[in-house]
């Protein structure tokens, strides 16, 4: 490498010993062209994470007040036979309903904006619906991964505590 | 039908054990009426979740139909809960966020009765206690008395051959208690085995059979039968 590079730079200097020898590498060049958009990529990882945890307290937060609020409902549907998987689909279900709106909401904006961004290269992906499917379960994963722990302490409860009306 | 055998239940709390419940033995056959009573905190409502199934006794043998229910796995226990047993609760302990019609039609859900089935059982029902008119009002806007009624009628919905009663008329006034327990009899008389819970002399006496606890045990079986 370095003796090419030097046998280069004496070349040059036969045919322009004036001009100074300056040479770089195509693959740094192309890289430096694509030092933007690492940047972006970890400045929105980040935010991505950030979003998700935040979301997630909340949502955990929530999940933890509809079990308490529907204590007595949950110890009566016991009684009446609910096994703890019927339980917990119970009270996942209202969650599952939000995270399909959020998700039919969020398409659309989503395919849009990368869709502009992607416009930008010359040689770019194809937006399929794998995708979308992919980021969709995801977010679907996560939810039911911090629901599930309040929902499953709500289901295994003894109904005789949560009737006890005295 | 039920077999209680030295059942005891107790609450260890640090270097204390509290029974709740000391060697209870119990035999109850099959179209019974029987009435515990006893006062507060004497372990009826204990009792009632155990012959139930909702809690466990500590130590002692429980034989439901024949089947030790100590020995029970849960999938089977809760099979059991499901189709044998039917529970009215003093409090009602309806949901009020569903309507009468919903509230009587849920243990049917649970029992994976069919669509068509559940209607049909769920009108059959609405019509023997006369709230068909009620069917799409929710829990809040009946009276106490009428809620009972749901109460009820949501508890015998799976035809069940048990049915426990804890304090059913406790919070209603006379003229409706004795129209639940005029309910209770006629189920009775339709083979129904039927263990309530109660502090009224009254509401037992439309049971044929009164048990007595006191302080977690049985006192005596049946004070009437007692020589003068």
């Amino acid at each position: 490498m370095s003796e090419t590079i030097s046998s280069l730079s004496g070349v040059w200097n036969q045919i322009a010993p004036k001009e100074p020898f300056n040479y770089s590498f195509l693959d740094e060049m192309v890289a430096l062209q694509y030092m933007e958009e690492q940047r972006w990529k970890q400045i929105i990882s980040f935010s991505s994470f950030m979003a998700i945890a935040l979301a997630c307290f909340g949502l955990f937060g929530l999940a933890a007040l509809t079990a308490q609020r529907r204590t007595k409902e949950i110890g009566i549907r016991k009684v009446m036979g609910a096994t703890i998987a019927n339980i917990v689909t119970l009270l996942s279900k209202d969650f599952v309903k939000l995270i399909f709106i959020g998700f039919l909401i969020a398409i659309p904006v989503a395919w849009y904006v990368l869709n502009q961004w992607l416009a930008e290269f010359a040689y770019r992906i194809e937006l399929g619906p794998g995708l979308f499917i992919f980021a969709g379960l995801t977010a679907l994963v996560i939810a039911l991964a911090t629901i599930s722990w309040q929902s499953i302490k709500a289901a295994v409860a003894n109904p005789v505590e949560s009737l006890r009306s005295e | 039908m039920i077999q209680l055998r030295n059942i005891d239940k107790y609450i260890d709390k640090r270097f204390q054990r509290t029974f709740i419940l000391k060697g209870i033995d119990l035999d109850i056959a099959e179209g019974e009426f029987v009435t515990i009573m006893g006062p507060s905190g004497a372990g009826k409502s204990t009792l009632l979740n155990i012959l139930g199934f909702l809690d466990d006794a500590s130590e002692g043998e429980y034989n439901f139909l024949g089947d030790p229910v100590h020995n029970l796995s849960e999938r089977r226990k809760s099979d059991y809960h499901k189709s044998h047993i039917g529970f009215v609760f003093q409090a009602y302990h309806l949901i009020d966020e569903l309507t009468v019609y919903e509230n009587i039609e849920m243990p049917l859900l649970y029992r994976k009765v069919k669509g068509k089935q559940r209607k049909a059982m769920v009108a059959d029902i609405l019509d023997r206690f006369n709230i068909v008119a009620k069917k799409d009002l929710f829990p809040p806007q009946l009276s106490g008395g009428q809620q009972q009624v749901v109460g009820v009628a949501r508890a015998i919905i799976g035809s069940p051959k048990l049915l426990l009663a804890d304090e059913p008329t406790g919070n209603l006034h006379s003229e409706q208690s004795e129209q639940i327990m005029g309910m209770f009899k006629k189920l009775n008389d339709e083979g129904v085995t039927i263990i309530q819970v109660t502090h009224s002399d009254k509401m037992a006496a439309y049971g044929n059979r009164i048990i007595n606890l006191k302080d977690g045990a049985l006192v005596r079986e049946d004070p009437y039968e007692e020589p003068a």
